[in-house]
């Protein structure tokens, strides 16, 4: 047998060895992606080092009639960190009757700065007015203590065309 | 193998080669098939994309219990789009899928027990990558290198994947393995189209022809989504295949009958064996191929035609009894001829959506009497003999149904012209779509593009075109090549069959029109323009399409997430980018037609367009749509990461 059919045979052989090996009947075990502990526990003190700009609603791109909100991130530093707590990020609309969050687990991110958002988000163009809105912008800390609101503003949502 | 004595080796040796040749023609087939099924599972989810998937994983879980109906059809039952009641269960549709999905569920739940499913699924990734390693060192020539450095390649990928692996919790097997069938048969559109196009022009004009259905055209999009489109796509193909076939091959010679037609036979049970999936596309292909195939036929004689008729026959049996089991009429599919129900996909929010649940009533059951009567002397006795002598023949059970299909495809193929009439919407459909919202789903409004914006490779179709018509035109005699005529027929049966619900929600891609896009592929494979530029232009082709993917695609997806484009407007994007590149390459291959000069821009400019095809599979698959689910490549997960990273 020369060496390049050698390779092909012995690359097969490893593969399937190595699949029988993670099954039920074989030692390994694949580790599952997690934190090691439940989201929403732990403990961690979080300072705001970036407060975040103003949210827009703006015309989206190629011509569609749909606008879409965009939030700016939050600059936040993450200290002392212990398990894995979560920050939730929300923006609320009372006017136009809207709120949407986003969740991000510290066990994940990790000590140090991080700037957490929001995707954007498109909003039906019947829904909306000429603007501008009153918003809400929050975060808030969920940890083994219980839940801490770490900032909290209203801001003023611009229609941008 | 020291075990097996040579001669039995030998004789699992040319066995395993017969069925490779029956399946796949020959190695390059086979490569082919292999490129089309490891390009299309690099972005295969596990999860439902769009909400009849879950009627569907329903369906199978439903048949691999032994049963046709999903469950009783008391208080919140599921009404999903696709299901319909009878009798108080509720049922799926797509049987025909769900039947050949249920091997596939068996072996993935002996894989489950022999391995970790994901781990498994994953080596199964890998040995098929280094069967394509090895198919390429035997076609290349090179047998070292490739297989050294091919080797060596799938070995490290290997270990990359099983590094990022995950568990996969909370898969439905029954969808994984409707999955994989859909892109099998994905990867046989691609060996299909090979084969039709090597015996009409040369294999490497069906390479580059398959390749192209394969990785730079829509096909890819919806090979890991289980829907009846892949399929209706896979029978078009195999229809011209097996047609063309038995124009130039012998029958089969069986004892005490003689030789039988088989491949004509064949291209019918395609299409009968369609209609277990759907029925009225099937009856527009059985259609089509009567229209090319009595007139051209060598010989119809009696012998023929009941072999062709009787094989067509058998392959309408799953049907029938499917249908007689669930709603007690053979001709009662359970998909009523005009679909129901808003599908909708399902977005990053738990709520996908469901759409007006229910069947929508079609036009079912066309008037079958009422010619007019002439009230004048011997002509009114006449007339009153004949009506009466129609009405008792009608009675006969097998006219009545037949009559019945002949009204329901007469009133398809009106309700297609009319569609066809309002030239607005056909404009929107081929060409450059309009936005549109799906399901009042704001996130949605604007995915769904035209063909050409989506495949702008098909831009050289208007060249293809004109070239025929003015061929036609200068000697009327000319005789217009069988397997052309078939494929042009069967593009029109399907736009007729769909164009008067066109655009539709959730097309995306112009779904329903799927075939299309490897009959395209076919005819521009068959016409002289094009054919001229993969005789002369090859590496200016091949080194414009690289070029277009190494280049553009850094470019597009950086400045697609310079601006933070969200999920609709990167569509657009690629709607805009498909447009203008269709554009040019209709007008170069025009131009094309006048000056063989311009071969060198129409080969970079195809291409690009077959660049923009492949970019556009893998975006969507990687970035727009991955909240579809899991990534089964742990290694497609992290680019995907790393992509949605970048907005």
């Amino acid at each position: 047998m020369d060496a390049p059919r050698a390779i092909v045979l012995s690359a097969a052989a490893i593969m399937i060895v190595m699949a029988l090996a993670t099954g039920p009947a074989g030692p390994l075990t694949i580790p599952l992606l997690d934190t090691g502990q439940p989201p929403g526990t732990g403990s961690a003190a979080v300072t705001i080092v970036a407060e975040p700009g103003q949210p827009i609603i703006d015309q989206g791109r190629q011509g569609s009639d749909v606008r879409y909100l965009r939030v700016p991130d939050i600059g936040i530093e993450v200290r002392d960190l212990h398990g894995n707590p979560t920050l939730t990020y929300t923006i609320t609309v009372p006017a136009l009757d809207y709120s949407r969050s986003s969740i991000h687990f510290l066990g994940q991110a990790g000590e140090g700065r991080h700037a957490v958002g929001l995707t954007e988000d498109a909003l039906g163009a019947g829904r909306l007015g000429e603007g501008p809105y009153t918003g809400r912008l929050e975060l808030v800390l969920r940890d083994s203590q219980g839940t801490r609101t770490i900032y909290s503003a209203s801001t003023v949502v611009e229609v941008v065309d | 193998m020291a075990w097996l004595d040579p001669e039995t080796v030998r004789r699992l040796r040319s066995r395993r080669d017969r069925v490779g040749r029956l399946l796949f023609g020959d190695r390059r087939g086979f490569a082919l098939f292999l490129v089309s099924l490891l390009f299309v599972t690099l972005y295969w989810r596990a999860g439902i994309f769009i909400t009849d998937n879950i009627t569907l994983r329903a369906g199978l879980e439903a048949v691999a219990d032994g049963r046709l109906w999903i469950e009783p059809a008391t208080g919140n039952h599921l009404s999903t789009p696709g299901t319909s009641v009878y009798n108080g269960k509720v049922y799926g549709r797509n049987y025909g899928q769900l039947f050949i999905s249920l091997p596939v569920l068996w072996a993935l739940q002996a894989l489950g027990a022999l391995t970790d499913l994901r781990v498994g699924l994953v080596t199964i990734w890998h040995l098929l990558a280094l069967l394509l390693v090895v198919q390429c060192a035997r076609l290349f020539d090179r047998r070292r290198i490739v297989l050294s450095v091919g080797g060596w390649l799938v070995l490290t990928s290997f270990f990359i994947n099983v590094l990022l692996a995950t568990p996969l919790t909370n898969v439905s097997l029954a969808l994984l393995a409707l999955q994989i069938t859909a892109a099998v048969a994905a990867g046989f559109i691609a060996v299909g189209v090979y084969r039709v196009v090597e015996l009409k022009r040369s294999a490497r004009a069906g390479l580059l022809a398959g390749g192209a259905v394969a990785i730079a055209m829509p096909i890819g999009f919806w090979a890991t989504i289980p829907k009846r489109h892949v399929f209706a796509a896979l029978v078009c193909v195999e229809a011209l295949y097996l047609f063309t076939r038995s124009r130039q091959t012998g029958g089969l010679t069986l004892p005490h009958v003689g030789t039988v037609p088989v491949y004509r036979a064949g291209a019918y049970a395609s299409a009968g064996l369609l209609s277990w999936d759907h029925a009225a596309a099937g009856l527009f292909v059985v259609i089509a191929l009567l229209l090319v195939d009595i007139p051209t036929a060598r010989s119809n004689d009696a012998r023929s035609l009941t072999f062709v008729g009787a094989v067509f026959l058998i392959s309408l049996i799953p049907m029938f009894l499917t249908n007689i089991l669930i709603a007690g009429d053979p001709f009662r599919p359970p998909r009523v001829l005009y679909g129901a129900g808003v599908e909708v996909p399902s977005g990053p929010t738990p709520a996908g959506g469901g759409g007006a649940p229910g069947t929508g009533g079609g036009s079912n059951g066309g008037s079958t009497g009422g010619a007019p009567l002439w009230y004048w002397g011997p002509i009114a006795v006449l007339t009153d003999v004949l009506v009466w002598s129609a009405a008792v023949i009608q009675d006969i059970w097998i006219v009545d149904k037949l009559l019945w299909l002949y009204a329901q495809a007469d009133a398809l193929a009106r309700n297609g012209l009319a569609g066809l009439t309002r030239l607005e919407e056909v404009y929107h459909t081929f060409v450059h779509s309009r936005v549109t919202g799906i399901a009042e789903d704001a996130r949605f409004r604007g995915i769904n593009l035209a063909m050409l914006e989506v495949a702008p490779v098909l831009g050289a179709m208007v060249a293809a075109g004109a070239a025929a018509a003015i061929d036609v035109g200068r000697s009327v005699g000319n005789r217009v090549d069988e397997t052309d005529m078939l494929a042009v027929l069967l593009v029109i049966a399907f736009v007729l069959l769909y164009n008067d619900r066109l655009p539709l929600n959730t097309t995306l891609t112009v779904r329903y029109l799927l075939p299309l896009y490897p009959l395209g592929a076919y005819l521009l494979a068959r016409s002289p323009i094009i054919g001229r530029l993969l005789d002369d232009r090859l590496p200016t082709l091949i080194g414009a399409y690289g070029a277009g993917l190494i280049i553009g695609g850094p470019l597009l997806v950086w400045s697609l997430a310079l601006g933070e484009f969200a999920l609709a407007e990167a569509m657009r994007v690629h709607a805009g980018i498909g447009l203008a590149v269709g554009l040019v390459v209709a007008l170069l291959s025009l131009a094309g037609l006048i000056d063989e000069r311009t071969d060198h821009l129409a080969a970079i400019a195809i291409g690009i367009a077959a660049a923009v095809g492949t970019l556009f599979l893998l975006l969507s698959g990687l970035q727009y749509f991955s909240f579809v689910g899991e990534f089964i490549l742990p290694g497609a997960g992290a680019v995907s990461e790393f992509l949605l990273g970048l907005q």
